[in-house]
């Protein structure tokens, strides 16, 4: 059932490729398209496998929805994300936040803009998605999962960041980054370093918070451009170090 | 091949060390009897401010030329309604008991007086519930004699009020400030016994021309702070078994950005080790336990005649903003603590079980060993005198200073009360903005609420939305306090300081 699924969402993306190549002409030549496509592959049929082991471990004792099979190929079987596909981890972020985004990327709040290549990615799913059947299955399964061990990458003055974390972010996403629902602000910690400094580039150049709707993005894009450079990396710095 | 390389570094180092320590142990020192030499003048120049009127008498609130009426509330009455009734000039006195209320008090010249019978006094109890005891905003205000506990936020917190004496109160576990007269001029804050305080026993905010003395302060965060304030005397106090004793700095992100010219004397600071318990990332949260005297980017302070001991990080840390932890950078704030004066103190037992960051300062000197003081950071004409006495690191390029005391300065109040301060309608959203949101409210760094910058971030094009939010704030942060309800301000002074609030750039 997992390979069908595979099948069936490697041919979308092709497509999808192709579709933005024209329409932003940039970024790849079809030479480097076909590679990153033949990484794309591999990588997905590691992951799958990978999967599957981890599916066999019966610590879990959360069950996935059949829902979630599309999903696992970027985001894994237990939200864990895969830094290569550009997919965030999912497992442990809030029921309110993972439904306010699915509904955001469906009515196109998010990944609408012609340069959110990961963004534009996702929607074409979201839209796909019931929210009122599919999308609780889901971020239930997601919120339930425990959180995911990362090795992170990310160097950087853990006091300075610190310092900066707790004047800029953390009175909304929490004092550990772990995040606050009545602030509307999602767990940070246990996130690729990656993501999270892409999404911080998306709110920065208009990418993401960009939609008059979209109040929740704007406030978090209006925040996002008071950081950048070795200060916004010792920031990701100190969220990486959160357990 | 490698090891003989380390080991002749280390030769190396070790010969320095020795020469260090064996060449200054041989000179003599100078010793400075500080009842000799010449007096500091100051950094105070009444004749310059036009606030200043001279006069032989000296009290920070006016005299009384005409005395009020008198009020007299009793156990089971409210103080609220004696407030009420009172006009300026009165003075009410409050019989022992015990009150449940916050007292607001906006107009001027008003005195409270606690009624201390055979020891009780009249005690305002706010039950873990409410959140100040006393919120002034009037000027020349008195209060006096109470025993303030269990609120959440304030004992006794002044908002833009001129002219203040507030004395002999007893204030226990009473949240974040014990004492907070906000943007205020000429004060006295004197023979007050405060403790259980998870910021500041004393936080003398952004004022000027204040005297903070013979107070008893232990078991708080930090004892006394005089914080983006000008011309403060701390003298004669009581500090001790606090996390940090005695603290000038200047907090980045306030409206107003300078504290200079403090005078710290004649005060008992020791065994400040307490635990701290403030907000973990907040400023305050991050002074390492057993901070004797804290000096971070403010200018003039000078410490003398102290008896400093049993501090165990040291006696004395002097830093600027980015050696601080927990400290966002001001561009409109100068980081530097320049013009440090340490005169003659007491020093022992300081520094024994020091940070591993002062450690490591103290071997970029070859020093080792229990540090009374400890410089980090730029600071640019700091002077010493007697500096072979202490243990320390930091000060070796420090001049001696000119002059060996402060006796010439007496204190540093108006020889005449200030003019009332008087606001301007078009300058009521700033002057609330100032001594009200500023108490708790930076723009970029985390103190007691979250930055300005984020609230603007939350609130972009909508005033009205934090004006509703600070008339019945709701708890949305698990680990910062719940925000008091300002709703003592009217409705139209409640959205002119969020629009201020929200047009704020620094």
């Amino acid at each position: 059932m997992s390979v069908n699924r595979c099948y069936h969402v490697v041919p979308d993306k092709v497509i999808f490729f192709e579709t933005v190549k024209i329409k932003a002409g940039m970024f790849f030549s079809i030479t480097l398209l076909n590679k990153v496509l033949g990484i794309l592959l591999f990588i997905l049929a590691l992951v799958l496998a990978f999967s599957f082991s981890v599916q066999a471990n019966e610590k879990l004792n959360v069950k996935m929805p059949a829902v979630y099979q599309q999903c696992v190929s970027c985001h894994g079987d237990v939200g864990q994300g895969n830094n290569l596909l550009n997919a965030p981890v999912l497992a442990g972020l809030s029921k309110a936040y993972l439904t306010r985004q699915l509904a955001n990327f469906k009515s196109g709040l998010r990944g609408s803009h012609a340069q959110d290549t990961f963004g534009n990615q996702m929607q074409p799913f979201a839209k796909a998605l019931d929210l009122n059947k599919d999308v609780p299955l889901l971020v239930a399964y997601l919120a339930d999962l425990p959180t995911v061990d990362i090795k992170q990458a990310a160097k950087g003055n853990l006091k300075n960041g610190s310092r900066y974390y707790q004047g800029k972010c953390g009175a909304c996403h929490g004092g550990v980054a772990q995040g606050n629902e009545a602030m509307k602000a999602p767990k940070l910690a246990h996130q690729h370093t990656e993501y999270l400094r892409r999404q911080m580039k998306n709110f920065t150049t208009g990418l993401r918070g960009n939609h008059a709707n979209d109040k929740y993005g704007r406030q978090m894009a209006m925040m996002a451009k008071t950081t950048s450079g070795k200060e916004l990396e010792d920031i990701l710095y100190f969220i990486a170090m959160q357990k | 091949m490698v090891s003989k390389k380390i080991v002749a570094v280390v030769m190396v180092v070790g010969a320095f060390a020795a020469g260090a320590y064996y060449g200054g142990s041989q000179k003599a020192p100078v010793i400075t009897n500080s009842s000799a030499g010449a007096s500091y003048s100051g950094g105070y120049d009444k004749s310059a401010d036009s606030d200043a009127k001279k006069s032989s008498k000296k009290s920070a609130v006016k005299q009384r030329t005409e005395v009020g009426e008198t009020h007299v509330v009793n156990d089971g009455e409210t103080i609220m309604a004696a407030v009420q009734a009172a006009k300026p000039g009165d003075t009410i006195q409050v019989m022992p008991g015990t009150y449940h209320e916050t007292v607001y008090v906006d107009k001027d010249d008003i005195r409270i007086i606690g009624v201390i019978k055979e020891g009780k006094r009249a005690t305002l109890d706010g039950k873990g519930v409410l959140n100040d005891a006393f919120l002034y905003s009037g000027n020349n205000f008195v209060v006096e004699n109470f025993f303030i506990t269990k609120y959440k936020g304030n004992g006794v917190m002044g908002q833009a009020g001129n002219n203040f004496e507030i004395r002999n109160n007893i204030i226990e576990d009473t949240g974040v400030y014990g004492i907070f007269p906000q943007l205020g001029k000429n004060g006295i804050v004197e023979y007050n016994v405060i403790s259980g305080i998870e910021d500041a026993a004393i936080y003398v905010g952004m004022s000027d021309n204040i005297h903070v003395a013979y107070n008893d302060v232990f078991a708080n965060v930090a004892g006394i702070e005089i914080e983006n304030s000008r011309h403060a005397i701390v003298e004669n106090n009581n500090v001790y078994n606090n996390t940090g004793g005695i603290l000038a700095f200047i907090t980045p992100g306030l409206p107003i950005k300078t504290t200079y010219d403090v005078i710290i004397r004649n005060n008992f600071i020791y065994n400040n080790n307490h635990k701290n318990f403030g907000a973990p990332g907040s400023m305050v949260g991050s002074i390492p336990a057993g901070t004797g005297i804290l000096i971070m980017a403010s200018d003039d302070v000078v410490v003398e005649d102290n008896i400093i001991t049993g501090n165990k990080t040291t006696g004395i840390l002097i830093t600027d903003h980015a050696n601080a932890p927990g400290v966002t950078i001001d561009p409109e704030s100068d980081p530097n603590p320049d013009g440090v004066k340490i005169l003659n103190n007491l020093m022992y037992n300081n520094g024994y079980d020091t940070i591993d960051e002062v450690k490591a300062l103290m071997l970029t000197e070859f020093k080792q060993g229990e540090p009374d003081i400890v410089r980090v950071g730029v600071t640019n004409d700091s002077c010493i005198i007697n500096r072979h006495r202490y243990v320390s690191v930091g000060v070796n390029g420090w001049a001696e200073c000119e002059f060996t005391n402060t006796d010439a300065i007496d204190s540093y109040l108006l020889d005449e009360p200030v003019p009332p301060r008087v606001i301007d309608p078009s300058e009521r959203g700033k002057v609330v903005y100032n001594g009200v949101c500023a108490g708790c409210h930076t723009y970029t760094g985390r103190m007691i609420g979250p930055p300005v910058q984020i609230i603007q971030a939350l609130y972009m094009d909508n005033p009205q939305g934090v004006a509703d939010f600070i008339a019945s704030p709701t708890k949305k942060r698990d680990d910062y306090p719940e925000m008091p309800p300002q709703n003592y301000l009217d409705e139209k002074t409640r959205l002119a300081v969020a629009e201020y609030m929200l047009a704020q750039k620094k």
